[in-house]
């Protein structure tokens, strides 16, 4: 009986030594800040936005989530991220004063910023394809402005990396 | 018999116990240790530090061109650290148009001109001018090769 008393309270404080633990772990996701050390406690998703500006606002100010799709691929100074709608919002940053790590493409954006619908400029568009990787003759192929929605971010959050998923990333 | 079983299933319960403890505090550690910042960050070159460096100066001169503060010395000192840039290192070398060495040289020379009429001591108005005269050789500049830092270069007009 001794026996057994011992035994259960052994597992049992092995069991919950090792799920503190776990625990423990996950409330304590750590993120890099790019910009302002924005508040990510209380974030909102960027399919939410999008519902506020059709719904007739010219802008929406807020922290938010979104998926990124693509990011300037020679100095991180501006990227793209999902709308949910089969459409991209451009994302570029307050002042120019911020650049975000150009591996982080398919990552979980959380940004605070301010969404408006923008006149991208042939000039803009241009520079985008350019600085995007895209090849010279599909450059050139760009001869209209867009009007797109544009958010200016004074600050993004991104779930910090395992280094090793980090230096695989940069194998590929 | 009873004594040692028992003595012997303590053991085993509070070693099991210590060993499950340090495995599961040795993954907390190894988790954190490998936690690291994102790599591929980009690296200023020589050219965008100088870049940098141009708004910095230009944003905190911004308030004595307008109280008709300015002096020679910090048209000199602007003239000198900003006159590296025709032969700093850019990014992506190709990306500089012929029309970059002939921006840099505009951008100087109204320095230069700005520096005569200080020393003509001419009305703060025409500083004014010449001060934006030179953010606008900038803007050019810019939207040729890279427009990302136009809209802060526009906020140091005055």
């Amino acid at each position: 009986m001794n026996y057994r008393y011992l035994i259960s309270l052994a597992i049992s404080l092995v069991f919950f030594s090792c799920s503190s633990v776990g625990v423990t772990e996950q409330v304590s996701a750590k993120y890099d800040y790019f910009g302002d050390t924005i508040d990510i406690t209380n974030t909102t998703k960027l399919s939410d936005l999008l519902f506020e500006m059709e719904s007739g606002e010219d802008s929406v100010f807020s922290t938010f989530s979104a998926p990124i799709t693509s990011i300037c691929q020679k100095k991180g100074c501006w990227m793209e991220l999902d709308l949910g709608n089969g459409e991209n919002a451009l994302v570029r940053f307050e002042d120019y004063g911020f650049f975000v790590p150009m591996n982080a493409v398919g990552e979980l954006a959380i940004l605070k910023g301010a969404m408006t619908i923008d006149t991208l400029s042939v000039d803009w568009l241009k520079h985008q394809a350019s600085d995007a990787g895209k090849s010279d003759s599909l450059i050139a192929s760009i001869t209209d402005y867009e009007v797109s929605y544009s958010i200016l971010a004074s600050g993004v959050a991104l779930e910090r990396k395992d280094e090793n998923e980090d230096s695989r990333i940069l194998e590929e | 018999m009873g004594k040692s079983l028992n003595k012997n299933i303590f053991y085993f319960v509070y070693f099991s116990f210590w060993t499950c403890l340090v495995s599961c505090s040795s993954t907390t550690f190894e988790s954190n240790s490998t936690e690291k910042k994102h790599l591929d960050l980009y690296e200023p070159s020589d050219l965008a530090n100088t870049m940098r460096n141009m708004a910095l100066d230009m944003e905190s001169l911004r308030f004595k061109v307008n109280s008709g503060g300015l002096t020679i010395i910090d048209i000199d000192k602007l003239i000198s650290s900003h006159s590296t840039m025709s032969t700093d290192e850019p990014t992506d070398r190709k990306e500089i148009q012929p029309s970059f060495q002939l921006f840099s040289n505009i951008y100087i020379e109204q320095l230069e001109e700005l520096k005569t009429i200080i020393l003509k001591q001419g009305e703060i108005r025409e500083q004014i001018l010449l001060f934006n005269s030179a953010l606008t050789t900038c803007v050019s500049c810019h939207r040729e090769h890279c427009p990302g830092p136009i809209s802060r270069i526009e906020k140091i007009k005055i």
